[in-house]
Order: structure tokens, then C-alpha cells, then sequence
């Protein structure tokens, strides 16, 4: 059997054995190649197969592809220690994975002519490509499916934390319970979360007000390597295409706790970054409609921040020759 | 340390992804082999990591075992659609072919959880020769799973558009006129719906003689057997029941499962008496 992709092992900095699955790029020669770096759990492969699916657009764009599990998850050797999935997002989200990716990094650049990187992922490989790129001139490309600012864990207050637009939607969904007599039920023997009821009632709708960056750590559960990992690659001129989900929590706090706290943002770096949000999806873009769009938009994205020739860079790998997004 | 291998191999539908884990050189090593088959969609995912980790324990126990990915899923060619109750049998007698081929040993043991235990159990009595079925928290009743299927659908639509545009009678014929019906990001297919609404595990005799477990998990010590397993047990010849306590981790529940040691000890323990 001869797949065009196919499987891969290497050795991480904790002498852990991590399975992949390489995709060649369509067309052969090429010097870039994109790490999609697993979200929490769901393995190489991400939610309903998300990454086999992008694996295949971006290797009919001229791209190798490396998805690959991390250490103690899927595949892989090593262990986890948390007992809660939140505290194991939590820990991605601070930087659990980035000697992995890295490790990851110097075994393709080793295995094939690669000389360039693009990483990334859906929610918790997003915030590891991130925190990879600080530093590592050769990344020069983020792929951001639903990046997390916030931090998880077993211990976060979770109301106290919540985004303006989660809140609104929970308010919603309590008005439309006013005509249930099992909510009333539920109120009237203490099961509902009354302290989340008011919370939803008592905040207003407006957004919150920015906060500067340099409080970013002390509001709420913010991730506090977020702002300055995002500041440094983007400084570093590493091209971001950040793709939400409008009814994620994770736009919601992007929106409101990160775009509104630096207003002129996307102004500031418009040859650089790019965000765009897909229309009625859910976190892990459930349908195929949004799939698709998704596809759509990161073949585009492709295209305008390194141009069409990804799959026959002869010399130019080495050059830095990204083009300005210009969006 | 176990050797595990991942690779590809042909199906009869292209190619399949499997992972070999193999016993310690200088281990025990037994006659007896295993082919793992995987539960359905997302609880595939939310269950890797157990099932791995349980690989590696009957590897330290000197058996291989493979586990594999049926067509249009993991790491398998085809898409979703693909994915069919008769397909996904050719792949598993592919997967035992191949198992023996690779490592000697003849005798071959099935074991799958929730959807894969369903897979698993009528494999069974499709393939020659094997020698033990286990089944955690099987599907005993296809057509209840596949309504359960077509719920997801329903919330998904109640989530995104406010309504339901399609319900259950709409969805059913959108399958049977060729579309697939979208669960949780995957594509299902008429074959798949049709085939599994079908299976009835518990309903008559099972074929399969050999010895067979059967595993119920449940959140509490103390509970009772589910009439419907305790039924498939009625159904097999040498079958055994157990009960443990365990998180229905093929779900997303707050606990990281690395592992499940009640079950693994209640398995373990049964393969090693029977």
C-alpha cells in the first residue's frame, strides 16, 4: 500500500515517541510546511476529522503537512497528570505543547526540505502555535481555528469570567424558560445556578470596557502569554489568519476582551493580520457548510499572504518573501 | 516497553490506518492476539486514550494487539459517508488477516467498546476461528442508537437556527434519497442508518460459542444490570457479565480518562481465567 500520506514517528525532548501522519504537498518540491497541532484531546485527527480535511486542502496549495499527537495524548508515549480535562486545556493554553511543536519543527525541517512553518490549529493548537512562533524565525505563518485568550482549569470561576455575549445568550435562554413550569420548579427547589442567574441579569449588555494591556493578566481568566506572544509574532511579521465561529464563547472574549482592549488593531498590522469570523458556527464548525467555508477562506489566505507558489519555492523559502496580506 | 508500529494497510476499500502494539522483546508473549474495534464518531475520540492505554496493558501481557480505523474514519481513507455496518465488518475480518499475518499467532480475540462492542460481537460469528469476544458497553440496539444519532442532529439544528427545519421523519428521508445527515460534524449516510437500525444484538441466539464478556459501566457501585445486557448475556453461550464502576468516558465528562483501571482489571482478570 502506497498512500500518498503516511505515518511518521519522532522523538520529542522528553524522549517520548509522537505519531504522525505526513501529507506530501501536491506538485512535490516545496519548502513550507504546516504543523496542525492537536486541539485538547481530539487527537491528529481534531473533531469530525477537521485536520484529514485541511490536511488535503493545504496539500493540494503546495504545503507538506504534519499532524501529529502529543505527548500523553492520542497515539503518543508520555503521561498526563490531570485528572481534569479543564486543567489539561488549562495547561495547553499556558504553553503545555510548544517544546513539542518545536521538536516537531526541527524533525521536519530535518526529514524534508522544508525551511519555512505555518502552525496552528483549532482552540488549543491555536494558542500552541502562538506560543511556538515567539522566537522561531521560522514560523512564519499562524493558522488560528477559534484561539483561546482565556485560560481553563478545574478551578477557574467560569461565571465570574464570562464574556458579555455568553452572558447575553444564558439571559436568553432564562426569558424563554419564563413560560416553562419546570424552570419555576427548578428555581423554587434551589436547582437552578442562582448565582449565574444574576449575574446574567445584573451585567449589562453593553461590552465591557477595554482594558489596557497591561492588566490583561489580572482580568478575569485571561491567559497572560496571550497578549504577549500575540504581540511578539506579530512584530516578528508572522502572517495570521485568525478564523472564529460567531456563536463561540472564544470569538466572544476576542471580540470583547482583546479587539475592543486594543482599538486600531486590525488597522495597525492590516498586512499582517487577518480576522474573520464565519457566520452561525459553533465551536468545532459542526457543519459542512461552515467546513467548507473554512477551506475556502484558508485557500485565500494562502494565496494572498504567501503567495501561489508554495509547492516550488526554489529559493525563494529562504528569502522571506511573504507578501503583505493587504485585507 | 511495548513496540508499537502504526502503519497502512489495503482494505477493501483502500487504505486502512493501523497502530500495532506489540509485546516487550524480553516480556511475556502469548498465542493469543487482539484486534480492537472503535466506537462510533466523536465517542471514538473521547475514547482513544483509554483504548490505547488498555493496549499497552495486554501488550505488557504478551498480547499484540491492533487497533485499526475502519474506512472513513481516523486515519483511514473514504470519507464519513463511507462508513457503513457492512463495510466496517470487511475491515475488521481485514484487520484480523492482517494481525495474524504480522505476528504469528492464530488465535485472535475481538474486543470493542460501545459501537465497536456491536462490531465486534457480529464479526464474531462472521470470522472464522476467533477465539474470545469482549464487549464494553456495547450497542445492543441499533435502531435506539440511531435515533440517539438523529437527536444530536435535531439539537445541532435547535442551536444554530432557533427551529427545527428537519425533523426526524425529514432527516430519515433525506438519507434514504441519497443526502447524509450531519451528527456532529460527521457525515452520515443511508447505509450506515439503514444497516444498524437493523441490529438487534440481544433479540435472538448469538452464533459466536466461544467465551464472551460483557461489560456495563455505570457512575455508582451498586447498580443493577441493564435488562437489555443482561438479555445479550441470555443470548451467548459462555457469556459473562461484569459491572464496574466507571465515567461514561466515551462522552465529554469533566475527568481526563487516561485510563479506566476498574475496567481494565475486571477484563484482565477475566482473560486471564477464562
Amino acid at each position: 500500500v502506497t498512500p500518498s500520506r503516511h505515518p511518521v514517528t519522532f522523538v520529542n525532548r522528553r524522549g517520548e515517541r509522537l505519531v504522525g501522519i505526513v501529507h506530501p504537498p501536491a506538485g512535490g518540491a516545496s519548502a513550507r510546511a504546516v504543523l496542525l497541532l492537536s486541539p485538547g484531546v481530539k487527537t491528529r485527527v481534531a473533531p469530525h476529522r477537521l485536520y484529514n480535511r485541511l490536511s488535503d486542502v493545504l496539500a493540494r496549495q503546495g504545503y507538506w503537512v504534519l499532524r501529529f499527537d502529543f505527548y500523553g495524548l492520542g497515539d503518543s508515549e508520555g503521561e498526563i497528570g490531570e485528572a481534569y480535562l479543564a486543567d489539561l486545556y488549562g495547561s495547553v493554553s499556558l504553553g503545555r505543547y510548544v517544546d513539542d511543536t518545536r521538536d516537531a519543527l526541527e524533525w521536519m525541517s530535518a526529514q524534508y526540505p522544508v525551511t519555512q512553518f505555518v502552525v496552528g490549529g483549532l482552540c488549543g493548537g491555536a494558542i500552541t502555535g502562538l506560543l511556538a512562533a515567539v522566537g522561531e524565525p521560522r514560523i512564519v505563518g499562524l493558522l488560528g481555528l477559534g484561539l483561546p485568550i482565556t485560560v481553563d482549569g478545574s478551578s477557574v470561576d467560569k461565571v465570574a469570567a464570562m464574556s458579555a455575549g455568553q452572558l447575553a445568550g444564558i439571559r436568553q435562554g432564562y426569558l424563554r424558560k419564563l413560560v416553562d413550569p419546570k424552570s419555576w420548579k427548578r428555581l423554587l427547589t434551589f436547582q437552578t445556578d442562582l448565582r449565574l442567574l444574576k449575574r446574567a441579569f445584573a451585567r449589562p449588555t453593553a461590552p465591557v470596557p477595554a482594558a489596557p494591556a497591561s492588566r490583561q493578566s489580572a482580568a478575569g481568566s485571561l491567559n497572560p502569554q496571550f497578549a504577549p506572544a500575540f504581540f511578539a509574532a506579530l512584530e516578528q511579521r508572522v502572517q495570521m489568519l485568525l478564523l472564529f465561529s460567531e456563536m463561540d464563547r472564544l470569538w466572544w472574549e476576542f471580540d470583547e476582551k482583546h479587539l475592543r482592549a486594543h482599538p486600531g488593531l486590525l488597522e495597525r498590522f492590516a498586512d499582517r493580520l487577518r480576522v474573520d469570523v464565519v457566520k452561525e458556527a459553533n465551536h468545532i464548525f459542526t457543519l459542512e457548510a461552515w467546513q467548507a467555508e473554512v477551506d475556502a477562506r484558508l485557500a485565500a489566505w494562502l494565496q494572498t499572504a504567501f503567495g501561489g507558489e508554495a509547492g516550488a519555492l526554489a529559493g525563494a523559502a529562504a528569502g522571506g518573501d511573504r507578501q503583505a496580506g493587504g485585507h | 516497553m511495548t513496540i508499537e508500529t502504526p502503519f497502512f494497510f489495503e482494505g477493501a476499500a483502500g487504505a486502512l490506518f493501523g497502530l500495532l502494539h506489540e509485546p516487550p522483546p524480553d516480556g511475556p508473549a502469548t498465542r493469543e492476539a487482539f484486534v480492537f474495534c472503535h466506537p462510533f464518531a466523536e465517542e471514538k475520540l473521547w475514547t482513544h486514550r483509554t483504548c490505547v492505554t488498555m493496549a499497552r496493558a495486554l501488550a505488557l501481557r504478551g498480547h499484540p494487539v491492533l487497533r485499526f480505523d475502519c474506512r472513513g474514519n481516523g486515519d483511514s481513507d473514504g470519507v464519513f459517508p463511507d462508513f457503513s455496518l457492512a463495510g466496517a465488518l470487511d475491515d475488521v475480518a481485514r484487520a484480523v488477516e492482517i494481525v495474524r499475518e504480522r505476528t504469528g499467532r492464530t488465535a485472535v480475540s475481538l474486543l470493542g467498546l460501545r459501537l465497536g462492542g456491536t462490531i465486534a460481537a457480529l464479526s464474531a460469528e462472521r470470522i472464522p476461528d476467533i477465539a474470545r469476544l469482549v464487549m464494553w458497553a456495547p450497542v445492543v440496539d441499533g435502531g435506539r442508537y440511531m435515533q440517539e444519532q438523529l437527536r444530536v442532529n435535531l439539537a445541532t439544528q435547535l442551536a444554530v437556527y432557533k427551529e427545527i427545519r428537519q425533523d426526524r421523519n425529514a432527516l430519515v428521508a433525506t438519507l434514504q434519497a441519497g443526502a447524509t445527515v450531519n451528527v456532529d460534524g460527521y457525515e452520515m449516510a443511508w447505509p450506515l442508518f439503514e444497516q444498524l437500525s437493523a441490529v438487534k444484538l440481544a433479540a435472538t441466539p448469538r452464533a459466536f460459542a466461544g467465551p464472551c464478556l460483557i461489560v456495563q459501566m455505570d457512575r455508582q457501585d451498586g447498580a443493577r444490570p441493564l435488562p437489555e445486557l443482561e438479555q445479550l448475556r441470555a443470548a451467548y453461550p459462555r457469556a459473562t457479565l461484569a459491572l464496574v464502576r466507571e465515567e461514561p468516558f466515551w462522552k465529554e465528562i469533566d475527568a481526563f480518562y487516561e485510563r479506566a483501571p476498574r475496567l481494565y482489571e475486571s477484563t484482565l482478570a477475566w482473560l486471564e481465567a477464562a
